[in-house]
């Protein structure tokens, strides 16, 4: 075996045949240092927004895989198509368990990447994202019942201005 | 009693003078008897005005290389009505605060929309909010005036949600070499950089997941992505080829070290948002004599 030289990626044309530049990206209402809060039994849908705008040419593949808190993560669909110049939501099902304890902390993390086809002749290069955040177990909070001060005190104010009304007609007479 | 008598005739006869001289003057010189006279009366209010209602807003995402538009309503009250409240001076901005400084979006302009008495109007506010804008909670600040009193009122009670857009441009997508010979040393790409321009508000580092590269013509054999390195500088001494670059694991998601997704406004030039990476084979491994690449094995990733 001839192991006097490695021809790697010097064939520019193929080079010349690849898209110049590659762009994506993802927004996420929740990150490391924004947790979602949710309580044990909750369900919620968080939207991960797909975006292929700056820079884009064609529409790109996104593979989502779920690195960590699959066990209360659960994603739709591993695989979105974004046509270029648009957005797109994706639902991130999550669902804290009943029997949860207050307190506890999942981290959720998400790899979402572009797919793209082997690259002859060098290294290629796709971008990918990692969206993390927590997800804490907290108190179920109630709504708080509507304040009867306020009724109470112009209940009082009525009365008085009755009484007054009353006692200055009884002096008249 | 005829004092008051005297008194009450006398003042009978100025009374009369006093009503009918205009007339008797007319008749004299010609004027006319009557004519319509405007009476403009301006009554400028003495209460401060109250800015009472702004409308909450929901998250909002920042949208790749572009401003989003966040438009949301403001009440002004004026105790001494509507009329009182000036409708060119309702103004709005965000800030933001880290570590001790403020950040501002710019400030907007409020339209009049129309009024809801007897003693409100109502506002519609925009202000673009750019992609290198810091995700978290913003501060909304308004501020009315009034036409009688003239101190401003504001309202600082409200905020919203920025959230963070992770996203980036990267130029070129396929790195090259030139021809390399097994045990060559601190072999460095011929077209490095990886330029990443961030397209979003991401601060942080970015990672770069390095696939083995596989032979094109014998798939058996394979360059490993251990045998790559990534520095964020190049020239003499070979800095990306160094200890102070990063060694690639295959597979796995690496955090360049003291690398930065450096967000900001890529239009200002001189490297906002900008960040570039530099690769090097510290040695090349024996392997046969053919083109390796990511052709059967995978794109490396670069990762906010």
């Amino acid at each position: 075996m001839n192991k006097s030289k490695i021809l790697f990626g010097t064939a520019l044309m193929s080079i010349m045949a690849l898209s110049l530049v590659c762009a994506f990206g993802v927004s996420s209402p929740y990150w490391e240092g924004n947790p979602l809060k949710m309580y044990p039994g909750e369900s919620k849908i968080v939207n991960l927004n797909l975006q292929n705008i700056a820079a884009a040419s064609e529409s790109v593949t996104v593979k989502l895989e779920i690195l960590q808190g699959s066990e209360i993560a659960s994603l739709d669909k591993n695989e979105y198509i974004v046509e270029a110049g648009s957005n797109k939501d994706v639902p991130l099902n999550i669902k804290v368990p009943s029997d949860a304890t207050i307190g506890t902390k999942y981290t959720v993390k998400i790899s979402t990447t572009t797919l793209s086809e082997g690259t002859a002749g060098g290294v290629g290069m796709s971008t990918g994202m990692l969206t993390v955040f927590d997800v804490m177990v907290t108190e179920k909070t109630v709504a708080e019942p509507k304040s009867n001060v306020n009724i109470y005190l112009m209940i009082i104010a009525i009365a008085v201005v009755l009484i007054a009304i009353i006692y200055v007609l009884s002096r008249k007479r | 009693m005829k004092a008051i008598k005297t008194f009450v005739y006398a003042f009978s006869v100025i009374l009369i003078i006093s009503l009918v001289s205009a007339g008797f003057s007319d008749w004299i010189t010609g004027k006319a008897t009557s004519q319509p006279t405007n009476v403009t009366v301006s009554v400028a209010g003495r209460d401060q005005c109250q800015v009472t209602y702004v409308s909450p807003i929901s998250p909002v995402n920042p949208v790749e290389l572009s401003s989003t538009t966040v438009t949301f309503n403001v009440h002004v009250y004026d105790k001494n009505g509507m009329n009182d409240i000036n409708k060119s001076a309702v103004f709005a901005n965000f800030t933001y605060s880290l570590n001790g400084n403020k950040y501002r979006a710019t400030v907007s302009n409020c339209s009049w929309i129309n009024n809801i008495p007897p003693r409100t109007a109502n506002f519609s506010c925009s202000i673009d909010m750019w992609y290198w804008d810091s995700n978290g909670q913003w501060d909304i600040n308004v501020r009315g005036n009034d036409i009688g009193n003239k101190t401003p009122c504001y309202n600082t009670t409200t905020n919203f949600q920025y959230n963070q857009l992770k996203a980036l441009v990267i130029y070129p997508t396929t790195l090259t070499w030139d021809t390399l010979v097994p045990e060559a040393t601190n072999q460095t790409s011929n077209n490095d950089p990886t330029l990443v321009n961030n397209t979003g508000n991401y601060n942080g580092s970015v990672s770069i997941t390095g696939i083995n590269l596989l032979g094109e013509t014998d798939t058996s054999e394979a360059i490993f992505a251990e045998n790559f390195t990534v520095g964020l500088t190049t020239g003499a001494g070979y800095p990306e080829c160094g200890a102070s670059a990063t060694q690639l694991i295959n597979g796995t998601l690496v955090s360049i070290a003291n690398s930065n997704s450096n967000p900001g406004n890529l239009s200002e030039g001189s490297g906002a948002g900008q960040s570039n990476y530099y690769y090097c084979i510290p040695e090349v491994p024996l392997v046969s004599s053919q083109v390796y690449s990511t052709l059967n094995g995978g794109s490396w990733i670069i990762s906010f």
